[in-house]
């Protein structure tokens, strides 16, 4: 008997189920590759079980899309949003929205290069990005045969819209318009907020890497979603249910958690620097194939391969830049940014760089920066009586919540010392030369 | 960090405060793409055609580098959301920079324009700006026919009202002072 249904465990959601279409993509070229891409890059170098991989997220992001689009569509909207998106909701339509956005899900990171983030920007060429390879294979490689052959047959394009985040993509083309229908959708999977994808990484991260500030109540904030006008701007968005604001702010906070004490752990930081730097002298050119089917062929075993074989060998090329990865010998913190500095001294983090660098050369010192962003803390809130406020204004926490930015420097093994002790020298004097008093109290 | 794009928001920001209203992200956004509308060179961030209208993400990473210095500081506001104010900071950013008093002169004008608007109107004029300029839709029918594909919720009179509002912006930007 052929099957129709299939399922795989997974470690959050107990089974993942698929159908015979969905199948097929799971064993295509370009989803299995992301068996060998980790999710986390090296973070396995700070956190050692962190070794999951882009396969089984890109599973439980299409079972939490799939969850989200069941609970805003299961049953009639409110009147305001009905007018607007009904057109959408047909049986014969939402089952093929409800596809779209399985599928969308399923293929979003399919464009990932080896090590996922770590070295993007540097490696691909000007205007290319993951999610641009992503929208690629989806319209190009095996997967569009698939897609178009599947009954009813589903339009590349309309995965494409919800898969490529519409951010990143209207970067790429400031003219590209989305309908607020596929907008909706693409918020769905890719929100900054309540996107699956989001929502996903924080639970599945946390989970593996043994860290439980990442955790929340996943079930509760999924039935708390609706789909509301937004009071500002009079569009269809995303928002919560008042009962349900809890499970967001669990969720904000396990994303300010998870980023200020993984993603941004300065070690996690400067290992990805070092990839970037040895990637971008292994490559032909210093860059990565933007052509999808060259990219193929690529994983983080070929570059593990690589490393292994340049950390060995003395007299390699690339030994210096290996070693720094496979015997630790990666370049150590020697200043981090905090608010108070910056406050007093806006410039100081530019300050210290370049003093340092002109102290011990360039080649010496690392540094990295991620300017500071709050966007996701402000949506749309449900009230009780039927109207609606910010979250912000609704919940203290979620307006407590800081803006998450870092600024780190760097320096080599060899020079760590004396330039921890130089650059704490430096930094009382900036502070002191803003604020004469202390200098003073001090003499 | 960039003083000059900071002073140039702070002094929307002074401005948008001065004339009352709103001085929310929507007003600060929607006021700096408008007058890149009608003077490109004056304003240098890159907008693209976002969720509600013409929006640029590199305005919203200077908002929150300004706010993470203390150079602009956000309140909630009764009705619905948050306003911008100049911060403790706000000085500093000012001495690292020089914004002309013709520039000056411009940036209040939109201010007078935008300062009584409310957030959704804003998205419509500005939306039927863009529309104009990076489009090149100027008559005011395509120009309505098309603001209505990108915002199918907008009735028919609103689009025609936004785009009046465009034009009478567009023509009056030039003056001494906006006539009321």
């Amino acid at each position: 008997m052929v099957k129709l249904r299939h399922e795989v465990r997974d470690c959050l959601y107990g089974f993942i189920e698929f159908d015979n279409l969905e199948k097929q993509l799971i064993d295509s070229a370009p989803v299995q590759r992301l068996r060998h891409i980790h999710q986390l890059g090296m973070c396995y170098q700070v956190y050692p079980s962190a070794t999951h991989k882009r396969f089984e997220h890109s599973l439980g992001v299409m079972e939490v899309a799939t969850r989200i689009f069941d609970s805003l569509f299961r049953d009639r909207q409110r009147p305001s949003v009905e007018e607007r998106i009904a057109a959408e909701l047909t049986d014969e339509k939402k089952q093929y929205w409800r596809r779209v956005v399985r599928i969308g899900a399923l293929l979003h990171d399919i464009g990932h290069l080896p090590f996922s983030h770590a070295a993007e920007e540097a490696l691909l060429p000007k205007g290319w990005s993951h999610e641009r390879l992503t929208a690629e294979m989806i319209r190009h490689s095996t997967i569009s045969r698939i897609v178009h052959d599947s009954r009813p047959p589903v339009d590349t394009e309309d995965i494409v819209a919800v898969a490529w985040d519409f951010k990143k993509r209207s970067i790429f083309d400031p003219t590209f318009a989305l309908d607020p229908w596929r907008t909706l959708l693409n918020e769905l999977i890719c929100g900054n907020t309540f996107g699956a994808d989001r929502i996903d990484y924080l639970l599945r991260d946390s989970r593996h890497l043994g860290v439980a500030y990442g955790n929340f109540d996943p079930y509760r904030l999924i039935s708390g979603l609706r789909v509301l006008i937004d009071q500002t701007n009079d569009e269809v968005a995303i928002g919560m249910d008042i009962g349900a604001i809890h499970a967001a702010e669990a969720l904000l906070l396990a994303r300010y958690f998870m980023y200020t004490q993984v993603y941004f752990h300065d070690v996690r930081r400067v290992y990805d620097l070092h990839l970037k730097e040895f990637l971008q002298h292994w490559f032909p050119g210093g860059q990565f194939p933007s052509n999808w089917e060259e990219m193929l062929r690529y994983t983080d075993n070929e570059v593990l391969a690589a490393l292994h074989e340049s950390a060995q060998k003395a007299d390699h090329g690339l030994h210096e830049f290996a070693d720094r990865l496979m015997s630790r010998g990666h370049f150590r913190t020697i200043y981090e940014l905090v608010p108070p500095h910056k406050q007093k001294c806006p410039t100081i983090f530019e300050d210290l760089r370049k003093f340092v660098e002109d102290q011990f050369g360039s080649d010496r010192i690392r540094s990295d920066y991620y300017v500071p962003k709050s966007e996701a803390n402000d949506f749309p809130v449900l009230l009780e009586d039927g109207g609606q406020e910010s979250s912000q204004k609704v919940s203290g926490v979620i307006a407590q919540i800081p803006s998450i930015e870092f600024g780190l420097i760097f320096a080599a093994p060899s020079v760590r010392d004396k330039a921890k002790k130089v650059i704490d020298q430096k930094i009382r004097a900036i502070l002191d030369s803003i604020n004469p008093a202390a200098e003073e109290s001090r003499r | 960090m960039n003083f000059q794009n900071h002073a140039l928001i702070l002094a929307m920001i002074e401005q948008l405060n001065r004339w009352g209203g709103s001085s929310g992200k929507t007003h600060v956004q929607k006021g700096l793409f408008l007058l890149q509308a009608v003077r490109p060179r004056s304003i240098p961030f890159l907008y693209v055609l976002y969720k509600h209208g013409p929006y640029s993400f590199e305005v919203e990473h200077e908002l929150e580098e300004m706010k993470s210095y203390g150079a602009i500081t956000s309140r909630p506001v009764l009705d619905y959301g948050f306003a911008f104010a100049p911060g403790l900071m706000a000085k500093f950013a000012h001495e690292r920079s020089r914004i002309s008093d013709f520039q000056m002169r411009k940036i209040e004008k939109v201010c007078q324009f935008i300062s009584q608007k409310s957030a959704a109107e804003l998205e419509r004029i500005s939306t039927a700006a863009w529309i104009d300029r990076r489009e090149g839709i100027k008559r005011k029918g395509p120009n309505v026919a098309r603001l209505i594909v990108l915002k199918p919720h907008v009735p028919p009179d609103l689009a025609e009202k936004a785009y009046d509002q465009w034009e009478f912006f567009r023509r009056h930007i030039r003056n001494r002072r906006l006539p009321s």
